[in-house]
C-alpha cells in the first residue's frame, strides 16, 4: 500500500509533458512500423543535442523571469567565429575555446544591458540577437564558411560506453546546470530573482551581479551548443540556429519552469525538448509534408502548454 | 539553331570547370559530363518529360528540397512525385520547416535512412553542411543524388543545370543579338553563393570572346527583384547608353525590367535565368529578351530515373555530374518559343494546376 502510494505520488509530481511524450511515441509507433527502433531514438537524441543545451540555458533565464532571444545568435556566431579563426591559422581546438569565451562575453554584455540598464530582457536580447546575427553574416559575406578537419566528424561519430559523444556533452551540461540550480547559492538567487526580487534585495544580495552571472552562464551554454552545432554541420553557418531561441523557451515552459514563481528546473526541460524533437522526427518518419509539419508541431506545443496549465491549476485546487 | 555552339560550349564548360572547381570546392568535385541527348534516360523537358525506365522492385526514394516557399522547389518535388507514378516507386518528398536550413536537411536525411529509403535526392542548402547526412547515407549503403548545389564531395550523381553553362549560354546569345557591340550591366547573385559565382564566371567567359561588349557595371542584386530594380535605377543614372542587362536569376532581371520601364528606356535586352512565370510573361510581352529554362521539374525527374536504373541492375551513370537541362535540349526561352513554352511544357505549370 505504502509503496503504491509512493509510486502514485511520484507520478503525480512528474510534469504533464512526460505523459504527453509517451502518448506521442505510442501514436507514432502505431502509425509507422519503422518508428519504434533503437536507431531512430539514437537519431533523436543526437539531433536534439544543441537544442537540449540551449534549453538548459534558457531554463536558467526563464527562472529569473526573463527570456533570452539572443541564444540563436550566440550559436550562429560561435560556429562562424571558430571556423573564421581556424581559416586565419588558429588551431581549430583553440579557435573553439576562444569562440566559447566570446559567447560568455556576449552573455555578460547582455546581462549588463538587462541588470544595469534596466532594459526588459525581451527587448535587450532581441537587440543583441540582431547585432550578432548581422555580425555573423558580415564575417561570412552571407554564405557559409568552411574549414576542413576530421575533428567534427570524430566528435559526432565517437561514443563513450555506447553513448554518442554529443549526448555525453548534454549529460555533462545537465549535471552542471542541475548542481548550479539546486546545490549552489546562485541557484537559490536565480529562483528568487523570478519569484521575489525585492526580498532578495532586502536580504543584501547583489542582484545586479547575480543576474549578470546568469546571462554569462547562459552565454557559456550557448557556446557549447554552438560547438555541437559546428561539429554537426561541419561549417560556419550564420543562420543555422534561427528559430531555436523560441524553441528553447517553449521547451523550458513545457518542462514546467515558470517566469514568476521561480519554480521548475532543467529536468523538465529535457522532456520539453524531447517533445518538440520527437514531434518533428515522428512527422518526418510517418511522411508528413513540411508545410503541415510546422502547423502540427506548433499545435502540439500549444496543446501541451494548455494541458500543462490546466493540470497545474487542478493540482493547486 | 542553338546547336551550332554546342561544341564550343562543351569545350569551354570542361576547361572552365577545371579552372574554377579548384578555388570553390577544393578540387574534389567531378566536372560536367555532357551526355548526348539520345542517351539520356528521359525524353522531353519540363512537364513533357517522360521515360521508359520502370522500377523492378519496391523502391522508396526520398527527396529533400531547400524550402517549400520557392515555386522552383515545389516544382522539383512535383517532378519527383511524377517520376514515382511513372516509374512505379514510392516517392517521399520533404523540406526543412525552417527554409534553407541545412541542419534540418541532415536530420531529414537521417530520418529517411531510418524509413528505409533506397535512394535520397537532395537539393543541398549548403555544400559542406550536408556532408554528415551524405556520409550517414553512404555508410548505410544508400545512394545520394544532388540537384543544383552539389555536396562538397562527389556523390552517386549530381544533376540539375551546370550554372557555368547557363551563364555562358545566355551571355553568348545576348552578345550575338547585339552583334558583339554595346554596353552591358550584370546583376550578380548573392556574394559568396557558389551557384552565383559559377554563373557569373560563365557569363564573363562568354563575353571574353566579344571585345566589342563593354561590361560597364557588375554589381550584386542578391537574386531579389527589389534589389535588381534599385541597383539598375542607380546604375542608369550613370550609364545612359546601356544595351543589355543580365540578371543572375529571373527575379533580379525582372527588377531591371521594372527600372527600365520606370525610366522610360526601351530596346535594352534583358536576360535572366529559371524560366519562371513572371519572366516568361515578360519575354512574351517583349519586356525581357530571354530566360534560361532551368527546369526543376525535369531535373527532379531525371535524378529519379538514374536512381531507379541503379537500383534495378546497378547501372552507373556516365559521369558523376550530368547536367540537365543543358544547351543541347534548347533551354533558352525567347520570343520565338515562349508561347509553346508557356502552353505546352513550362515547369511552373506542374505547380499551378
Amino acid at each position: 500500500m505504502m509503496s503504491e502510494n509512493k509510486v502514485l505520488n511520484a507520478l503525480k509530481k512528474m510534469p504533464p509533458v512526460v505523459f504527453m511524450l509517451i502518448a506521442l511515441i505510442i501514436l507514432f509507433s502505431v502509425l509507422n512500423p519503422n518508428y519504434f527502433a533503437v536507431n531512430n531514438f539514437r537519431n533523436v537524441f543526437i539531433q536534439c543535442a544543441p537544442l537540449m543545451v540551449l534549453g538548459f540555458a534558457q531554463t536558467l533565464v526563464v527562472l529569473t523571469g526573463g527570456t533570452n532571444l539572443s541564444m540563436n545568435a550566440v550559436v550562429n556566431i560561435v560556429t562562424v567565429l571558430a571556423v573564421f579563426m581556424a581559416l586565419k591559422g588558429v588551431p581549430l581546438v583553440l579557435a573553439m575555446v576562444i569562440a566559447v569565451v566570446a559567447a560568455v562575453g556576449i552573455g555578460i554584455f547582455t546581462g549588463v544591458l538587462i541588470a544595469k540598464g534596466h532594459m526588459p530582457a525581451f527587448i535587450a536580447t532581441y537587440g543583441v540577437q540582431n547585432v550578432f546575427n548581422a555580425l555573423a553574416l558580415t564575417i561570412t559575406g552571407g554564405a557559409s564558411i568552411y574549414y576542413n578537419s576530421d575533428l567534427y566528424h570524430k566528435v559526432y561519430s565517437s561514443s563513450l560506453l555506447f553513448i554518442p559523444a554529443p549526448v555525453c556533452v548534454v549529460i555533462v551540461m545537465f549535471i552542471f546546470t542541475w548542481i548550479l540550480l539546486n546545490k549552489s547559492k546562485l541557484g537559490m538567487q536565480i529562483r528568487a530573482l523570478g519569484g521575489n526580487r525585492e526580498a532578495l534585495k532586502l536580504a543584501g544580495v547583489n542582484v545586479v551581479r547575480s543576474e549578470i552571472t546568469v546571462y554569462a552562464v547562459a552565454g557559456f551554454l550557448g557556446g557549447i551548443a554552438g560547438l555541437l552545432t559546428l561539429c554537426r554541420v561541419e561549417s560556419g553557418q550564420p543562420i543555422v540556429a534561427n528559430g531555436w531561441e523560441f524553441q528553447s523557451v517553449a521547451a523550458a515552459i513545457l518542462g514546467g519552469s515558470s517566469f514568476k514563481e521561480g519554480k521548475g528546473g532543467v529536468t523538465g526541460t529535457i522532456f520539453g525538448v524531447l517533445l518538440i524533437q520527437i514531434a518533428q522526427n515522428g512527422l518526418n518518419v510517418i511522411g508528413v509534408q513540411a508545410i503541415y509539419q510546422s502547423v502540427l508541431v506548433g499545435s502540439i506545443v500549444l496543446a501541451a502548454i494548455i494541458i500543462d496549465a490546466v493540470v497545474r491549476m487542478r493540482r493547486r485546487d | 539553331m542553338k546547336a551550332r555552339n554546342l561544341g564550343k560550349v562543351f569545350l569551354a564548360t570542361v576547361l572552365a570547370g577545371a579552372m574554377m572547381a579548384a578555388p570553390v570546392m577544393a578540387g574534389e568535385l567531378s566536372k560536367a559530363t555532357e551526355v548526348p541527348v539520345e542517351e539520356l534516360p528521359v525524353t522531353g523537358i519540363g512537364t513533357t518529360v517522360a521515360t521508359e525506365v520502370k522500377a523492378d522492385g519496391e523502391y522508396k526514394i526520398g527527396y529533400i528540397a531547400k524550402n517549400t516557399t520557392n515555386p522552383y522547389m515545389v516544382a522539383q518535388a512535383a517532378g519527383v512525385e511524377k517520376a514515382g507514378e511513372d516509374m512505379g516507386f514510392e516517392a517521399i518528398t520533404q523540406a526543412p520547416s525552417t527554409p534553407d536550413s541545412v541542419e534540418e536537411q541532415v536530420q531529414l536525411m537521417e530520418n529517411m535512412i531510418q524509413q528505409g529509403c533506397n535512394a535520397i535526392i537532395v537539393h543541398c542548402a549548403d555544400s559542406n553542411g550536408i556532408m554528415p547526412g551524405v556520409r550517414a547515407a553512404e555508410e548505410a549503403g544508400i545512394i545520394v543524388l544532388t540537384i543544383g548545389t552539389p555536396a562538397s564531395q562527389d556523390t552517386f550523381l549530381r544533376t540539375g543545370v551546370d550554372y557555368y553553362e547557363t551563364g555562358y549560354t545566355v551571355a553568348k546569345d545576348i552578345a550575338e543579338a547585339l552583334n558583339g557591340e554595346g554596353q552591358m550591366i550584370i546583376l550578380e547573385g548573392p556574394p559568396g553563393a557558389a551557384n552565383a559565382i559559377e554563373r557569373l564566371n560563365g557569363i564573363n567567359d562568354a563575353l571574353a570572346d566579344y571585345p566589342g561588349i563593354e561590361v560597364v557595371a557588375s554589381q550584386t542584386a542578391n537574386f531579389k527583384r527589389t534589389e535588381g530594380m534599385s541597383v539598375t535605377e542607380n546604375l542608369l543614372q550613370k550609364y545612359t547608353d546601356v544595351d543589355a542587362i543580365i540578371g543572375a536569376n529571373d527575379e533580379s532581371a525582372l527588377g531591371a525590367v521594372q527600372a527600365l520601364k520606370a525610366a522610360g528606356i526601351e530596346g535594352v535586352l534583358v536576360g535572366g535565368f529559371d524560366g519562371s512565370v513572371d519572366a516568361s510573361n515578360a519575354v512574351k510581352s517583349g519586356d525581357m529578351f530571354e530566360t534560361y529554362n532551368t527546369d526543376p521539374y525535369g531535373s527532379g525527374y531525371i535524378a529519379c530515373a538514374y536512381a531507379v536504373m541503379y537500383l534495378n541492375d546497378g547501372t552507373e551513370p556516365a559521369g558523376k555530374f550530368i547536367p540537365f537541362p543543358s544547351a543541347q535540349v534548347e533551354p533558352l526561352i525567347t520570343a520565338d518559343n515562349v508561347d509553346t513554352y508557356i502552353n505546352e511544357f513550362a515547369w511552373f505549370n506542374a505547380v499551378q494546376e
